[in-house]
């Protein structure tokens, strides 16, 4: 008897299934990122003075270089730039300073899109330097 | 089980928050870029002082071989006064009058006095041009001082004038005024 029933249950064990589970459980995966803070300067654009006259009695603006701050999100930011820098001229020893030198504006929050700014200065009157082009540059630094 | 559990969990805890506090936002990074500037620097002079001819005394009845002369710079220093200018660095100027002769206007009596005048001469640090100025008699026309600074100097301008002899105007204080012109 005992024999006979062993077999019936090997016979029914063998015909199971294999996909047949009695049942499912299920699980998570977290996921997660780090966002860092970051930005990044787009300067093409050069500060100008077009026609430098020394005989003018007051300090000449720039006309404004239009530059572009892009920032992630939230990140607040700000723009420094030196406020002197000499301009080098046809000859040597040739120099137009120039001053006043600022951002505008010099602090922003970035929104992920780029925002833009001005660079701009001045130069004082009274610079009988020679006659021709002037070059030069500055550096804008952005903290954040 | 539970009192080694109890131990792990509280290390965990407290290296979770000293991880937060190192993470705190502020302003710590740093980004630049350069931009260019230009600029084109006109050729120009300024005049920055006019001068004043002022002549000495004149004595009609004096040496009527010698026109009494106002050299500004040289002979008369009293009352007077060079002009002046300044010009761009490497810049060629000249500087001239338009008429060498002129009629100064007695003050109290309106009377007429005739004389002559030009350009003595230009001065600087670094260049001298100039021509001769002689009385009697008119001074040589269209002097011309042209000359190139290489250095932005402040540049002395010098007139000289003649009033010529035997004249016998009306006493009194005779004035007028020339222009001159710098061209570059």
């Amino acid at each position: 008897m005992n024999k006979i029933l062993a077999t019936i249950a090997g016979v029914a064990l063998t015909a199971l299934p294999a996909a047949a589970f009695a049942g499912s459980a299920t699980g998570t995966v977290s996921v997660s990122a780090n966002v860092v803070a970051a930005c990044s300067l787009s300067t093409p654009n050069a500060m100008t003075f077009a026609n430098y006259n020394p005989s003018a009695v007051a300090a000449q603006n720039s006309a404004g270089g239009a530059e572009s701050i892009t920032c992630t999100n939230s990140t607040a930011w700000t723009l420094s730039v030196p406020p002197t820098t000499n301009l080098a001229g046809p000859g040597a020893g040739d120099v137009l300073a120039i001053s006043s030198i600022g951002d505008s504006p010099s602090s922003g929050t970035g929104s992920g899109a780029a925002q833009p700014f001005t660079v701009s200065g001045q130069a004082g009157p009274g610079q009988y330097s020679t006659p021709g082009n002037y070059t030069g540059n500055v550096t804008i630094t952005a903290n954040f | 089980m539970k009192r080694i559990l109890l131990p792990a969990l509280v290390v965990a805890v407290i290296v979770g928050s000293m991880s937060q506090a190192f993470a705190a936002p502020g302003p710590s990074t740093t980004i630049s870029s350069p931009t260019n500037i230009t600029a084109n620097v006109l050729a120009t002079c300024t005049i920055t002082s006019n001068g004043a001819l002022n002549f000495p005394d004149y004595l009609p009845g004096g040496n009527p071989n010698n026109g009494l002369n106002a050299d500004l710079a040289h002979t008369y220093d009293a009352g007077s006064a060079d002009a002046a200018m300044q010009c761009t660095a490497n810049t060629p100027y000249s500087v001239t009058v338009g008429s060498t002769s002129g009629t100064m206007t007695g003050v109290a009596h309106g009377a007429s006095l005739p004389y002559t005048y030009n350009v003595l001469g230009t001065f600087s640090t670094h260049s001298t041009g100039g021509g001769h100025f002689s009385c009697p008699g008119s001074p040589t026309p269209n002097l011309v001082s042209s000359t190139t600074d290489n250095a932005a100097d402040p540049v002395t301008i010098e007139f000289a004038g003649c009033i010529n002899p035997g004249l016998w105007p009306t006493p009194d204080h005779y004035t007028d005024t020339f222009t001159f012109t710098v061209s570059f």
